[in-house]
This record gives C-alpha cells, structure tokens and sequence, in this order.
C-alpha cells in the first residue's frame, strides 16, 4: 500500500491509526502531497485565493487555487461535477470516475462535504475532462453565485420512511434548471436539498438555502396488529409514548380489551395547508395546529370503523394499545421511527423551506432555514407545481437580493411574508 | 441551426451562438440502481440493526434488503485504485452503492449468503463495516490544507485522529444512541459543525487586520464589505487617501467574511485554534433542528497538537455515557440535564452568551460566542 516517504514526517504520522487513512489516499495518487506536508509543518494552508473561474467553453465547474509554494506546483485546478441524486453510484460510475482522474486528473476523487464529487487537475486538461465526463452520462457545474448541485437523501430505493421521491424531486429540478448550475448569473450562490421526510438525514433545512422536505398531513396510522407484534417482541410502549415532543400518544384502555379497530384515516379529513405543520424548526409557527380537533383513532369515535381481525395469542396477556391525539400530533417522525406499527399519514407532499446554510458569512451567520410553505401536495410524482415556484422564488431572489446575498438573509431582510406574497402564494391556496 | 439563448445565459450576458456548447447534462440516480432494486422502490416498511455497519431492510411482501456501511478516510478523499476496489467489491457481493452525506460508503444489496465472507474481506482491507446505529459514526470534515485556502485549522487531519482515537466507538454499540461529530477548517463550515453533536469549527485568533496599502490599491467595494460584516464591526473611515475601514475588536465575531470580500485589503493573522461546540441536531424528528453551541471557544489545534482536542472530547463523550439514557442523542440529553450540569459534567466554564457587550444584531447568531477572547 502507498506511503509518503521520509521526507514526510507529519503526513506519516496520519497514517499509523487503525482507521482509513486519507494520506494513503493521496500517496496513492498524483496529488502534490508536499504541498499538504507544507500546511501541516507551518499551521497554514499551502494554498492562496484563487478562484472559480469561467472559461468560454464551460462557464462553471472548474477553479483553481493559486501555490503559495510555486516550486511545489505553481497551481491547482480542479473541476466540480455534478453528482447522481442521492449519493446513488453503481460499479460502473465508480470505475468511469477513476479512470477519468487516471487520465485527466490526478488519479484522486473527492467526495465533498456538500455533496459534489470534485477532482484535482490542470487548466489546460478542463475542457477535456468536461468531455470525457459528459461521454460518461456526467458534467459539471455547481461553482460560484450559481445553483449548486442538487442533492438528495437516498429515497425510496432503500428507505422506508421516504415520504415523497427526493432523488427524483433532485434529479428533475436538477434537469429542469440545469442551466442555472452551469452558468453562474445568481447576486450569490445557492444551494438546494430535497430530503424524502422531516428525518432530514442531508440536513437540507440546515445546509441549503432550499430544501424540500418530505412531509404528511394527516395522523400517522397505527396498525394494531403489528403492534401487537411488536409488544410481544418486547417492544417498550412507555420509552415510545415518552419520545412523543407533544405529548400525542397515550394508551388506549378500551382497545386494551383486545378488540383494537384500525384508524381508517383514508379520506376522512383533509386539512387545509397552513393548519398543519409537519416541520417545527419554523420561525413563523402558525400555532394553528391548536385549532384541529381532537381525533383519536381508537374505536368509539369513528361510526363505521371497519374491524380488524386481531390474532390473540391466548397466552398473551391483553395488549395495551395506542391512541393518536390529532390535535396535538406535530406530524413529525419520532413515533414512526422507533416502532413499525405507526407508519405516516398517507397525505404526502413536500415542505419548501428556505434560507438554511452553515457558514458564518453573511448577515445572519449560520441559520436554519424558514419553512416558507408547509405542505405542497405533490400527485403521481408530478412536480411541476414545486419546479414553477422554485424558479419564480429563484428569479425573484436573483432580481432583489444584494450582491452577495445568501437566500437565507435576504429573507431576513425582507421578511418571509413577502415573499410569500410577490410569488402570490396565499396560505389558503 | 441556431441555438436560443438561455435565461441563465441571458443573464451573464452571454450569447446564444457558442454553438458548441453540449446541452448541460444533471445525471439521472436511476442509472446508478439496478432495475432489481428500482422495482422494489416504496415497497420498504422496516429496518433493523443486524450488527454494526450492517442494515436489514424488510419489504411489505417479506423480502429483504442488506446494506453494508463502512468508514471512508476523512474527507471523502480516494484514490483510483481504491475507487475501484470499492466498484470491485459492489460487483462481488452487492447490487449498488452509495456514498451517504456523511462521506461514508455504502453497499446496498448485499446478498445474505455472502455477507460473512464480504464483512471479512473488508476488515481485512482496512475498510471495516461500523458507523450505524449507537456507533460513532463517520467523522464529517471539509478539504482544508488540502487544498483550501481559507482553514484556519486542518480538519482532515483532526477528523482522522478522532477516528483512530474513538475507533472502538465506531466498531462497538455501545454509546447512547448515535454520535456524529464534524471538523471545519474555518467558520465558513464547509464540512458541518453547528449541526453535529459534536462540532470543531477553525477559528483565527486575531480579528483579521486592514492592510491600508492594499485596501487603497485595490478596487473594492466598500458597501458590499459593510453589508457582509456581519457584527457591523467594520466601519468606514475617510482619509484624504480615499476610504479605508476599522474593524472594532470588541463587536468583530472572526468570521472572516470581510477577507472573502476584500482578500487584498483584510488579512487575517495567522494563528488559529479551534472552538468545539456540542449539542447540534440537524434533524427534524422531534423538536426540530437545534444548532450546536460552542462550549469551548478555544482550543489548541495547531497541526497534529490535537490533545487538548480529543481530551475534551472524550470528556463529551464520558459525560454522555454517564447520564445518558438508551436512545437518547446527546442534543436531547443536554435538554434533559441542563448546560450547567453539562458545564460541571466536562469541566468547562460558562462563558458570556452571545450578543452580551454586543449590538442587539448579534443576538440573532447563534454558534458563534462573544465576549470571552
Ligand atoms: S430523510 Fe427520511 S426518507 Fe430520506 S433517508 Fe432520511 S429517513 Fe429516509
Ligand atoms: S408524529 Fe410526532 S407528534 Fe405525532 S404522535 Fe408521533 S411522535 Fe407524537
Ligand atoms: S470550511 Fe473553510 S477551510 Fe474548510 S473547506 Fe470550507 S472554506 Fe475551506
Ligand atoms: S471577521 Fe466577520 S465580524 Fe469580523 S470584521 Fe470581518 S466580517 Fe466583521
């Protein structure tokens, strides 16, 4: 396996640990590893601003880095490329990838932070790299004040709690507005995320100036049967109460008896957007959820209920069962995750939050973003009505917001209501 | 044949008759899924931990979907031979993989029969599976001195010694509940922080410095440079040279958005250290997104000086262990205890809350503390 030589004492001390080395990662490449010993022997980067830049032929997807040690390497450029939607890369991607680096890069990959794979090569190799990329289904994009790679968490594919198609939701606003990746024209960058629920593993409110979020808006459903299960299994009905944030969930004594009737929540209500608010990172809680009545879901309440055939085990002591207060119920995801019988509403759409991001720039420094919209249905995966929005939202920022400014502080500036407002959204609608 | 021009074109200003330009091409996921798994889409109902970095998916009809995890080297940084290998072990023994925002790996698809014998493989490769569940999992960290010129500290480096440092962490079950810890260079946060339980974010230890000759000669754009700042530190000053700027130490919050905006007028000092902040959630499954907020604003970091680093975050981790309850994150466990108990609990001392001694606008900041360098 590659090891940096003697003449790299800081960059071998990275390499002893029993964990994946990324120093064995770089030795195994072309990367001018004296330029990274460099930093680490002075406490300060070895490299200088530098830029994205624009060059006729493509316009973003490529920087550089100027040296701050010329008799290392006089720069370093490097080319960003647009990533498949939700981490999602098969054998094949992998192997194009690597070869791709082998003969127009340095024989190095990285997978960043913000979703994007990026790798180091020199100006004179860009264009041609961009071509070998785009003979491989890939391009780039996604540098300076333009739209950044759409991202998404992993789906449907493999997840069980995804709410809507977030790899899919990515992948069309990726396609739709793929020219606003690729030429930078924005007052400043912006990123997008789409997360399939409010588990938001990307961390989309959080990172990206937009994010669509997964969300349902009637109660979650309890199938007592797999309840049932799911208590003789051992599971802990107390620790499952307790992780509710509202106080929702309480024991059904009536349903105790054994004769637990399902919840049949199809098309008995529907709520009116704005009522119902799945994400309670907001800043602008309507607090309306207040106003819903109380539905509980166990029998009684509901004429009709069809009855469920409940297979007792005759052994079994009766098993306490489950009740949903619907009106204190945030729509939120603890209950569903911890336990296999309470599974989401069947109301699904997306939240359209916007103004997230991390870094300590900008007037508000690291913010979570606004929830703008709480639910936007979305039917037989058509999602043009959230395309329209995110464009017109898109070209209002890029025509008001201040040079440089980050969604997320322009809405601060002129307040989410407006927003709101000039896109002619009305909570009602 | 004439291409139209493009909004985004318009914009820029540029033509319509670069007719070369290829149509811009955002890759389409379903390329990179097997249509075996594509069909079995939605059809998910559950998933459990069968043991470390090993996930079991149940499908509505009874079938089953295995995914190995395993750690990558810090900051998603791979080599093309080790690129290959991982399309060589998908090939072997799974259907797809992913790469999963944490810069960690997965392989999903993994046929029962083989898992044994892949897991082997793995562990043998230097590449175990680990990282679910109540594990440490895949420490997150940006590029850095690899090739960033903003770090103030090298979050690679830190992100591999608290990996080999808390390894066991990672390859046995036994903390609370999952525990996720991200290294940033500088306050721009590439790689996470104020969403991680554990956030280390590079701090310089000076307010950045106005280098007057260099301010004048360049061009910049003074209402830009005010409007970044985002304490209102900066201020304008006129001197018969033209417009130069102070930056008023007690107000100045080191975030260093004035040396991305005017690199040849503001310089930063070079010295620089870490801050860690605790407590961050980036989720929205319970209480909704807590950000993280810094409990040690100070910390030693020069290069490979990571001690007092790991020092405190064992400390974290201790106290954690001590008083945490099963399933419980460490954000919902600080809710539970209190700052103050948590203070004692890792022997830190609390310090002003943000804003104190600052203007009303600080006040909106949370992450970043004042008051206390
Ligand atoms: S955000 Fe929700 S749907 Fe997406 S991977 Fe996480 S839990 Fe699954
Ligand atoms: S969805 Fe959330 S708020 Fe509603 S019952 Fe479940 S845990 Fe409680
Ligand atoms: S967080 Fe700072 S040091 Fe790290 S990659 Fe981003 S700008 Fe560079
Ligand atoms: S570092 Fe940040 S807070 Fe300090 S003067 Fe510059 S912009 Fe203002």
């Amino acid at each position: 396996m590659a090891q940096p030589g003697p003449e790299y004492p800081f960059c071998r001390r990275l390499i002893q640990g029993p964990s994946p080395s990324f120093i064995r990662e770089l030795a195994a490449s072309r990367y001018p590893l004296a330029m990274y010993e460099k930093g680490l022997e002075q406490g300060a980067s070895a490299y200088g601003h530098g830029g994205y830049i624009s060059i006729p032929e493509l316009p973003a997807g490529v920087a550089v880095r100027s040296s701050c040690y010329p008799e290392i390497i006089d720069e370093s450029a490097y080319v960003r490329i647009l990533a498949p939607a939700g981490g999602w890369l098969s054998a094949g991607t992998l192997e194009e990838l690597a070869a791709c680096a082998e003969d127009y890069g340095r024989g190095l990959v990285h997978l960043t932070s913000g979703g994007t794979i990026e790798f180091y090569t020199t100006r004179a190799q860009m264009v041609a790299t961009a071509r070998k990329l785009n003979a491989a289904g890939l391009d780039v994009g996604s540098t300076g004040d333009d739209l950044r790679c759409l991202t998404a968490c992993c789906g449907p594919a493999r997840c069980e709690m995804a709410l809507v198609d977030a790899p899919a939701l990515a992948t069309y606003l990726g396609q739709r507005f793929i020219d606003e990746q690729q030429y930078p024209g924005y007052p400043q960058k912006v990123k997008s995320g789409v997360s399939g629920c409010p588990n938001d593993c990307i961390r989309a409110m959080m990172q990206k100036d937009h994010s669509f979020i997964g969300v349902y808006r009637d109660v979650p459903r309890i199938d007592h049967e797999t309840l049932t299960v799911w208590l003789q299994k051992g599971g802990d009905l107390d620790r499952l109460i307790a992780a509710c944030p509202a106080g929702a969930l309480s024991r059904s004594e009536a349903a105790a008896e054994g004769d637990a009737e399902r919840g049949n929540l199809d098309g008995d209500r529907s709520f009116a957007d704005g009522e119902v608010l799945a994400i309670n990172a907001t800043r602008e809680k309507p607090g309306a959820a207040g106003r819903l009545q109380s539905f509980a879901m166990n029998s009684g309440r509901q004429a009709g209920g069809r009855k469920l055939p409940v297979e007792t085990d005759v052994q079994a002591p009766p098993a306490p069962s489950l009740v949903i207060d619907a009106g204190k119920c945030r729509r939120c995801m603890a209950c569903i995750n911890l336990c296999p019988a309470i599974r989401p509403g069947r109301e699904r759409g997306v939240a359209w939050v916007a103004g997230g991001k991390y870094g300590h720039r900008g007037a508000g420094g690291p913010m979570v973003g606004y929830v703008l919209v709480p639910f936007i249905p979305i039917k037989d995966g058509d999602y043009t009505a959230i395309g329209d929005l995110y464009g017109a939202f898109l070209e209002f920022w890029a025509d008001n917001a201040r040079k440089k400014e980050r969604v997320g502080d322009f809405i601060t500036r002129i307040g989410p209501r407006r927003v709101l407002e000039e896109l002619g959204w009305k909570r009602s609608q | 044949m004439e291409r139209v021009q493009t909004e985004a074109e318009r914009r820029v200003g540029m033509t319509a008759d670069i007719t070369e330009l290829p149509a811009g091409i955002m890759p389409d996921y379903r390329r990179e899924i097997p249509p075996e798994l594509r069909q079995r889409q939605g059809s998910w109902v559950w998933h459990e931990l069968v043991r470390p970095g090993v996930l079991r998916h149940l499908g509505a009809d009874g079938g089953e979907l295995f995914t190995v995890r395993i750690l990558l080297p810090p900051n998603g940084i791979l080599s093309a031979p080790t690129l290959r290998q991982l399309a060589h072990w998908i090939r072997k023994y799974a259907l797809t993989g992913r790469r999963t925002s944490r810069q960690g790996f997965e392989f999903v698809g993994v046929q029962p029969a083989v898992l044994g014998e892949m897991l082997a493989e793995l562990q043998a490769a230097g590449f175990p599976a680990g990282g679910t569940g109540n594990t440490l999992h895949q420490v997150k960290c940006c590029t850095s001195f690899i090739h960033c010129q903003n770090a103030a500290i090298d979050a690679p480096s830190i992100a591999q010694v608290i990996t080999d440092y808390f390894y066991d962490d990672f390859l046995h079950p036994e903390l609370p509940a999952a525990l996720k810890i991200s290294v940033s260079g500088c306050p721009n946060q590439c790689g996470g922080g104020v969403e991680a339980d554990i956030g280390i974010m590079g701090r310089y230890e000076s307010i950045p410095e106005v280098d007057e000759e260099g301010f004048l000669n360049a061009n910049i754009d003074i209402g830009l440079l005010l409007s970044w700042c985002p304490t209102g530190a900066i201020q304008p000053r006129e001197t018969a040279r033209g417009t130069l700027v102070t930056i008023d130490a007690g107000r100045c919050a080191r975030c260093t958005s004035c040396v991305q905006v005017a690199p040849e007028g503001i310089k930063l000092q070079q010295r620089s250290y870490a801050a860690i902040a605790v407590g961050g959630h980036g989720g929205n499954s319970r209480y909704g997104s807590e950000m993280a907020t810094v409990v040690w604003p100070r910390v030693t970091a020069q290069p490979l000086q990571y001690g007092q680093l790991l020092e405190r975050i064992a400390a974290i981790i201790n106290y954690w262990r001590r008083v945490g309850i099963p399933g419980e994150r460490l954000a919902a466990c600080l809710q539970r205890t209190g700052w103050e108990e948590f203070l004692a609990g890792v022997g830190a001392e609390p310090f002003a809350e943000p804003g104190t001694g600052r203007r009303a606008v600080a006040n909106k900041r949370k992450g970043i503390e004042a008051g206390q360098l």
